[in-house]
């Protein structure tokens, strides 16, 4: 090219849709595969079980590697990219071999239960999980300017400082109290209150939306010098609204691990357990 | 957009640092101290600076950062004028999410011990319920998995090396026994097997290709030497409901060597399922059904169900007992048949003996027939299995002029057997004939079975035979036991016709007139040189002295007042009938009687090629009525004939079904008893319909019955007549038991050989059917997975053998049988 | 407060010498001949004195025949002047093999892997007994031209004087010299100043002609003289042209074609212009947030839209943006950047017809832009003669096309005009490892933040945001610009460029806090932090009572194994290192 500029005209496939894509193959292929392997064996009068047993727990072990990798960042293991969809997709296939391992029907034994259940929550925080982690970061870019998680109390009293002064302000130069009685009665709560997840996250916040409506319904009583705080009054709400959504978000986003986590080793342990006894008792391959 | 929160110049922000296990408190209110908790997590408030000094001033050090230098400046003290007040720091939410890690994984491991520790251990790592069957029986792991001691190191080398199907597959055992080898496939025994094997390796099949998969992928043997443990394909703790017995057809020919996709593709034609072995009473159906019935047409039964009903088990069809089924045209030619001679004087030249200077005491001379096989097995085993007989093989005893000094030492002892048998029977009577057969038995006679075989044979009609044919044999055998042998009797040049010596044959001759009650008495007084010593009181002669004299005097018995007195009177009783039976008997005409019980002998004797010259079996009767004396019931001797016969009462005649049972089993001596009862024609002519099966190494069985359902046996294939009626079409049962006429059934039955009853085939598995095999489709039509199922375990059993499950060992484990044992 | 805060003194500029043994003879040496002889000394600032620039910024350094004294294409940061003796400037390039070039020093496995448990709890922590070592160490590092690994064409050698000096030199040098183009330079001249004062990479290898001294000047101290003295200001500059004119018109593609004739005529009649402020951080800063109209009006005009084309502009350095009318506003349609060039087609186009075609777009410099000029006749002349028709034909702009599909229609369409937009506005573009993230997948799980801090020592690196557009966000991470502007002013040389791949890094031992290098930052992304001690108190300056500072910023994890750690970090493919000239890779990531 003329110019040095490198540039080619082919046009984009998005990277990521291909690799869903091929994942996606990549994995009914292998649970296709495991179901074949799980009625031969069982036609040939093995314990099936045994074998799906073994390659359930390889997984489950496999599949928390993933945190591991998380504390060696410095060591040239793979893209944790790469490590996330190769748990995610393992994950899929670790639920179908578990509904082989219990031949699709809920388990009898009282140890085995609370396998299957532990089980379970891994399994559904995680898929929980992976939903969050897709539904929430575009709109959470969509409601407003990104927040570190960290910072939000400083953020937030920030605001309320900033807009403190500004009612304060309000008062002093045009010694009048419209919008400081407005503050009171209605603002302060609002700026001073975190909402519920559900609040902030449940669409939009309707606080904010009313407040809004009502300030522009007090521009009547507003002269200009007010009307331009009321504005800057507004840009502080939408922020606000802004914060709660993001510090929801977030909060949710970290949460969903407090579970997905800790329930892995308890679920590690119980696993070791159950495979020793049917070991024992069941006999071998 | 406008930023109003975020602000990028670096004078305004520290990096976020995630990692810090703690967080200022003031964090919370906004105003996070520069210096920041300690590590473990202790507030280190301090000032917002650390003031300078410059010359005698304090300056305040506060970058612009926290907000630039204070207007206050620091106290004079040199303290910052803006301490941070102490806070309470905060973990981060990632120690939290540690923390609450370790939580759960405490609880998960507390949980564990208790569960796993507990009483209620068991309860927690069943992993299951058991299914009904089992639920009741097995209240402990122990009761189905070997108990282990828990030592750590028992427990590795359990998870990781010890097979333990193997040890708990015996446990099994303590309430199924599947018969000899349980754990082999089938149940069947290693060499049938490997024949099975054999066999089949012949065979083409087709496997689907998940069979194929699944053989590939199958380890046959579970169990050392091909065994199969029973976990293999009972699986337990699936729930109560679950079939713990079911397998799919691809799990049970995973082992098969013939492998198919259903019994319509592939599963082998039946070879000649259901007829498998000759049927056990000869009944052609096809003669019957096209030949007899429409000759008989009064009698002719009206359907199959007239013979054959359905057994209660509903599986097997039974046949009706002969009184239902046969009787009505074949009770006649039982009775009618042959009778057997059971006992008898064999025909011995004493003349040779007597030259050899061999003694034998009296001895008939008319005698001169063989022996019975019936003897061979009662004169004892010096007899029967000594070299007496193998002797005197081939030997005409009645004519022992060319026999070599051994045979005629063999006869004489023979001889002399003949008279201890009477001897002893008519001293010790029915115990010593006991002895005698459980001398020449197997062993393991049952007391009922021996009682049968002697219970019929009359002592007193013995008693009388013997007096008439050796009045002197009881002194002549104590003589003989003493060592002192009769005189040898003079011997004359030409070949005696009447013997000159004085017999005690002719000794009623000369006064036959006045031969009365007393007649015994006159030839006492009369007889000049008796040899008898002492004239017996006439007391004695009412008494028929002759039997009972010697028993006082002679030699003293074994056994003191073993002849009671009863048995005299009843030895009288049985000459009563004879006496009747010929009032006046006529003047003495010996010869031609003679000859004719000869004849008549030769005809009851047991030599089987006489049998079927005498076709008509109403021959005997008419001489029975003048010539014969009666003894017990069946019982029979010609008028001075030498034998003892027996003619059957009836169908089922309990002696001769016992003598056939015993000769059976019998050995060497037997087969003459066998070959005699065993012709078709042979007495109560039962082998015309009973056939005769050869037991490897069991000796031979008499089928008394048809086929009956066996209790315990677990056929390979098993089939339920009653389920079935209904689908019968108007062909009734030919809808699936095709009559074959062209079958060869009858030859299977008939002696080979017609001159010789001895050719009668004795296999069962050699044999053709009245009926055409079963077509594989006749099952094949409707059992198809949609119409009546075909899975393999629908038709087949996979425990196969006769075996009872043994149930005694479940009151061990039973609840309910182990709280009544308790009591 | 369980013990004292350690206190030393606050570090000063040359408390690391550039050559650890300079001696004040030596400076006495050099001060007698010339050309230091000639410079005026009290034209100097007290705060640093010619004689304290010699002492401090420079060293005497020798090298034998075939010793490599520079190579082309490293970065670095000083000028060499020649005492005695001579040296070959090699002006084609030469393969990498032969002149020995080194990876940079990397952790190995167990040295990365040990991170894990050496990571002092408290943020910041220095240990400063290991620091007055590790500063000597550094110091030697510095006085070297490279460690060097053995090969077929390089041998190294340790000269007898300084053992710890370690110097490639090149074997069968005549051959060398025979098959490249060279230049000889004798005494008193010198050479590396184009890196040394334009921050950019060596443009041509240097080796020993015979034995020979070398003065060496670190940049900071070339830029004193430079500044001081005007005889060497005008010399430095006519150097300067010279030498990266020469080098620049080989390395354009269609230039370097040409006849030899034709290429002299180029040489000759090439003009020099300079647009913007040499260090233009500062007005960025202060314009930082206005309206885009303003920014525009701020940028330097080069050349606007329908004037005529007075010949093509070569960007030598620095950014230049192209921009069209777009009703009342201007579009901005794409970015020059070193190397590129702009004018052709408009020349192309008015070649050989009577009626003139106006150049299509504007163009500005964005900071400070180096140009060359080649004059239109001069092009009409000897360059386009050189054109097959069919490339001419290519390159004329038909008037019938509105707007003609070219280049620029193609980077806007990629990028999207406001994307475009944002980047040239925010200056973006000077990255070369820029990190973006894409707000739509990424959920705030800060692995990246915690894989930057395990892998430095548990400090974070980057601060996780910044400004966005279109959910595109460019963290507030060092982009290692084409155009480091950080290192103008850098007291000590503390930041510097890695020798091989160019990451701008800083040299923490010699790092005196003195935040220039953050201030000069136009992007806010080197933070000044507070150190502490084991124990996490402030290690305070015994003077001032405030913390010792150190600038710290993301060194792309150039001593680790992987690479940068937060790339690889992030689980959402959120996160990337990207080259803001790899415009096909930014606009995937941007488009997908």
């Amino acid at each position: 090219m003329w110019t040095g500029l490198q540039l080619s005209s082919t046009a984009e496939v998005n990277p990521l849709h291909l690799r869903r894509v091929g994942f996606i193959a990549g994995l009914i292929a292998a649970s296709a595969i495991a179901w074949g392997i799980d009625i031969v064996l069982s036609v040939s009068l093995r314990q099936a079980a045994i074998y799906s047993g073994f390659l359930l727990l390889t997984l489950v072990l496999g599949l928390t590697l993933f945190n591991s990798r998380k504390k060696l960042p410095f060591l040239p293991l793979a893209r944790a990219s790469t490590w996330l969809q190769i748990h995610i997709y393992a994950g899929f296939f670790c639920a179908f071999i578990f509904l082989l391992h219990v031949r699709f029907s809920p388990p009898h034994g009282p140890l085995e239960t609370l396998l299957a259940l532990v089980f379970c929550v891994v399994i559904l925080s995680g898929f929980f999980g992976i939903f969050i982690s897709r539904f929430f970061p575009s709109r959470m870019a969509l409601s407003g300017e990104p927040l570190i998680y960290e910072r939000i109390p400083a953020y937030r009293r920030e605001i309320q400082e900033n807009v403190e002064a500004l009612i304060r302000r309000a008062e002093t130069e045009t010694q009048s109290s419209t919008l400081a009685d407005f503050y009171l009665s209605q603002l302060r709560p609002f700026f001073h209150r975190l909402p519920s997840a559900l609040e902030a996250l449940g669409g939009m916040d309707r606080r904010s939306g009313r407040l809004l409506k009502e300030l522009t319904a007090l521009n009547r009583y507003l002269n200009d010098a007010e009307k331009a705080i009321a504005a800057e009054m507004r840009d502080w709400i939408q922020t606000t609204q802004n914060l709660h959504y993001q510090y929801a978000a977030q909060r949710l986003l970290k949460l969903w691990l407090f579970v997905h986590i800790p329930f892995t080793y308890s679920l590690i342990l119980i696993a070791l357990v159950h495979a020793a006894l049917a070991l024992i008792y069941a006999g071998k391959v | 957009m406008r930023r109003l929160l975020d602000h990028l110049s670096f004078k305004k922000n520290r990096y976020a640092r995630p990692t810090q296990e703690w967080i200022c408190g003031h964090t919370y209110e906004g105003r996070p101290c520069p210096l920041g908790p300690d590590a473990r997590g202790g507030c280190r408030h301090s000032g917002e600076c650390f003031p300078a000094r410059s010359g005698d001033r304090w300056l305040c050090t506060r970058r612009e950062a926290d907000g630039g230098k204070c207007t206050e400046g620091p106290l004079p003290s040199g303290a910052c004028s803006h301490p941070i007040p102490p806070c309470q720091p905060k973990p981060a939410l990632r120690r939290t999410r540690g923390k609450m890690t370790w939580l759960v994984v405490a609880l998960t491991l507390s949980i564990l011990l208790l569960t796993l520790a507990g009483m209620s251990r068991r309860t927690w790592i069943s992993p299951g319920e058991l299914s009904v069957h089992h639920a009741t029986s097995a209240k402990e792991c122990e009761d189905c998995h070997t108990p282990e001691k828990s030592k750590p190191s028992s427990f590795t080398h359990l998870a990781v090396i010890k097979k333990r199907a193997d040890e708990d597959s015996h446990l099994c055992l303590k309430c199924h026994s599947l018969g000899q080898q349980p754990f082999s496939p089938h149940g069947a025994a290693a060499p049938a097997l490997a024949a099975f094997t054999k066999h089949a390796a012949t065979e083409k099949s087709q496997p689907p290709l998940l069979l194929r998969a699944g053989t590939a992928a199958a380890s046959v043997s579970r169990m050392k030497s091909g065994e199969l443990a029973c976990s293999t394909c009972h699986q337990e703790h699936h729930g109560k409901d679950f079939n713990i017995a079911h397998l799919s057809e691809t799990q049970c020919q995973v082992c098969h060597r013939v492998q198919f996709a259903s019994l319509a593709k592939g599963h082998p034609e039946f070879a000649n399922y259901p007829y498998l072995r000759r049927t056990r009473i000869y009944f052609d159906h096809a003669t019957h059904i096209q030949d007899h019935f429409p000759a008989a047409k009064d009698k002719q039964p009206t359907s199959c169900q007239a013979c054959h009903v359905p057994a209660v088990s509903g599986g097997k069809m039974i046949v009706n007992s002969f009184e239902q089924a046969c009787a009505v045209c074949h009770t006649d030619n039982i009775s009618s048949s042959t009778p057997v001679a059971f006992f008898r004087i064999p025909g011995i030249d004493v003349v040779s003996l007597a030259r050899a200077g061999i003694s034998i005491g009296q001895w008939p001379k008319e005698a001169d027939d063989k022996l019975t096989p019936f003897m061979e097995l009662l004169l004892g085993t010096d007899i029967s299995g000594g070299k007496v007989l193998a002797v005197l093989k081939g030997k005409e005893l009645g004519d022992l002029r060319s026999a070599d000094p051994e045979q005629l030492a063999a006869a004489s002892r023979l001889a002399w057997a003949v008279k201890e048998f009477l001897y002893d029977f008519e001293v010790e009577g029915q115990p010593f004939l006991i002895k005698r057969l459980q001398e020449g038995l197997p062993p393991g006679q049952s007391g009922s079975q021996l009682t049968a075989l002697t219970g019929g044979i009359p002592r007193a009609g013995f008693i009388a035979a013997r007096k008439e044919w050796m009045p002197d044999l009881m002194r002549e055998v104590s003589d003989y036991r003493r060592g002192v042998l009769p005189p040898v009797p003079p011997v004359p040049k030409a070949p005696p016709k009447p013997a000159p010596t004085p017999s005690p044959a002719e000794k009623p001759k000369p006064p036959p007139s006045d031969a009365d009650i007393l007649g015994g008495a006159e030839s006492s007084k009369e007889s000049s040189p008796p040899p008898k010593p002492g004239a017996p009181p006439p007391t004695d002669d009412i008494l028929g002295g002759g039997g009972a004299e010697p028993a006082k005097t002679a030699a003293p018995p074994p056994k003191p007042g073993a002849p009671p007195p009863t048995d005299d009177i009843l030895g009288g009783g049985a000459a009563e009938p004879a006496k009747a039976a010929a009032p006046p008997p006529p003047n003495p005409a010996p010869p031609p009687p003679t000859r004719g019980s000869r004849r008549k002998d030769k005809n009851r004797g047991p030599a089987p090629e006489a049998a079927p010259k005498s076709g008509e079996p109403a021959k005997p009767t008419p001489e029975a009525t003048d010539e014969t004396t009666w003894m017990a019931t069946g019982w029979f001797r010609a008028k001075d004939g030498f034998t003892l016969s027996y003619r059957p009462s009836g169908h089922g005649d309990p002696f001769l079904a016992a003598w056939f049972n015993a000769a059976g089993v019998v050995r060497s001596s037997g087969s003459g008893i066998m070959q005699t009862l065993a012709a078709p024609s042979g007495p109560g002519s039962c082998a015309k319909c009973h056939t005769v099966d050869q037991v490897p190494n069991a000796g031979m069985r008499v089928n008394w019955t048809a086929s009956r359902p066996e209790a315990n046996a677990h056929p390979f294939t098993k089939f339920s007549h009653t389920t079935h009626l209904s689908l019968m079409t108007e062909k009734g049962c030919q809808t699936c038991h095709v009559l074959n006429p062209s079958s060869k059934f009858a030859t299977f039955f008939q002696p080979t050989d017609a001159t010789d009853p001895t050719t009668v085939n004795h296999d069962p598995t050699h044999f053709e059917s009245n009926f055409a095999p079963l077509p594989k489709m006749q099952c094949g039509s409707c059992h198809t997975p949609r119409i009546a199922g075909d899975s393999c375990l629908r038709c087949h059993n996979y425990h196969t053998g006769t075996f009872a499950t043994d149930m005694s060992q479940v009151a061990r484990i039973h609840p309910i049988a182990a709280a009544q044992e308790k009591k | 407060m369980a013990e004292e805060p350690v206190r030393i003194s606050k570090p000063k500029r040359w408390d690391i010498p550039f050559g650890k043994d300079m001696t004040e003879a030596d400076v006495e040496m050099l001060m007698q001949q010339a050309p230091f002889n000639t410079i005026d000394a009290s034209k100097f600032p007290a705060s640093a004195p010619l004689w304290g620039i010699l002492l401090n910024d420079a060293q005497i350094r020798r090298f034998e025949n075939g010793d490599i004294i520079v190579r082309e294409g490293d970065y670095g940061n000083s000028a060499f002047f020649i005492i005695n003796g001579a040296v070959q400037v090699i002006l084609d390039s030469l393969p990498p093999r032969m002149l020995g070039r080194r990876e940079s020093q990397k952790k190995n496995f167990f040295q990365s892997l040990a991170q894990l448990w050496q990571r002092p709890p408290h943020p910041e922590v220095r240990d400063y007994v290991q620091r007055k070592a590790a500063g000597t160490a550094t110091a030697e590092v510095n006085a070297r031209t490279s460690g060097a690994t053995a090969t077929a064409d390089v041998e190294v050698r340790t000269s007898g004087r300084k053992t710890n000096e370690v110097s490639i030199f090149l074997q069968d040098v005549p051959r060398i010299l025979s098959e490249n183009h060279t230049a000889r330079l004798e005494e008193g001249e010198m050479f590396g100043e184009i890196a040394a004062l334009g921050r950019s990479p060596r443009t041509a290898t240097v080796i020993a002609d015979g034995r020979t001294q070398l003065l060496e000047i670190r940049w900071q101290g070339l830029r004193e003289i430079r500044r001081y003295a005007p005889e060497w200001k005008a010399r430095l500059d006519q150097l300067y042209r010279e030498r990266s004119l020469d080098k620049h018109l080989r390395a354009t593609e269609f230039l370097n074609k040409l006849a030899p004739e034709a290429f002299k005529q180029v040489f000759d009649n090439t003009r020099f212009e300079t647009y913007g402020d040499f260090e233009w951080q500062s007005t960025y800063h202060s314009g930082g947030d206005d309206a885009p109209q303003g920014r525009l009006a701020k940028e330097p005009l080069i050349f606007r839209e329908g004037d005529y084309p007075d010949g093509i502009v070569l960007i030598r350095s620095g950014f230049a943006r192209v921009s069209r009318k777009y009703n009342h506003g201007e579009r901005t349609l794409r970015y020059l950047g070193r190397g590129q060039f702009i004018g052709l087609e408009e020349i192309a186009s008015s070649w050989k017809s009577d009626e003139v075609v106006p150049l299509q777009n504007t163009l500005r410099a964005i900071g400070y832009v180096d140009l060359l000029v080649i004059p239109t006749a001069i092009v009409q002349e000897h360059i386009l003669p050189q054109f097959s028709a069919a490339e001419i034909q290519h390159l004329q702009i038909q008037p019938s096309e509105e707007p003609a599909l070219d280049l620029e229609q193609e980077i806007t369409r990629k990028l999207g005009p406001d994307m475009l937009e944002f980047l040239v506005d925010n200056r973006t573009i000077n990255g070369t490892a820029t990190m973006l993230i894409d707000l739509d997948r990424c959920t705030r799980c800060d692995d990246c933040v915690r894989a930057c801090a395990s892998t430095h020592n548990n400090n974070p690196r980057f601060i996780r945001h910044g400004r966005e557009m279109n959910a595109i966000m460019v963290t507030n991470a060092c982009m290692h610009c084409v155009d480091p502007v950080c290192m103008i002013g850098c007291p000590t040389g503390a930041i510097h460029r890695e020798s091989f791949q160019g990451q701008v890094v800083i040299n923490d031992d010699t790092c005196i806090g003195c935040a220039t290098c953050a201030n000069s930052c136009p992007y806010d992304n080197i933070q000044m932090v507070d150190t502490r001690d084991r124990s996490g108190f402030f290690i305070l300056d015994e003077v001032a009572r405030t913390p010792i500072m150190k600038a710290t910023k993301c060194d792309l994890c150039i001593d680790q194994l992987g690479g940068p750690a937060c790339a690889r970090a992030c689980p959402h493919d959120a996160l990337i290192r990207i080259d803001m000239r790899d415009v096909d890779r930014l606009a995937t990531f941007i488009n997908r």
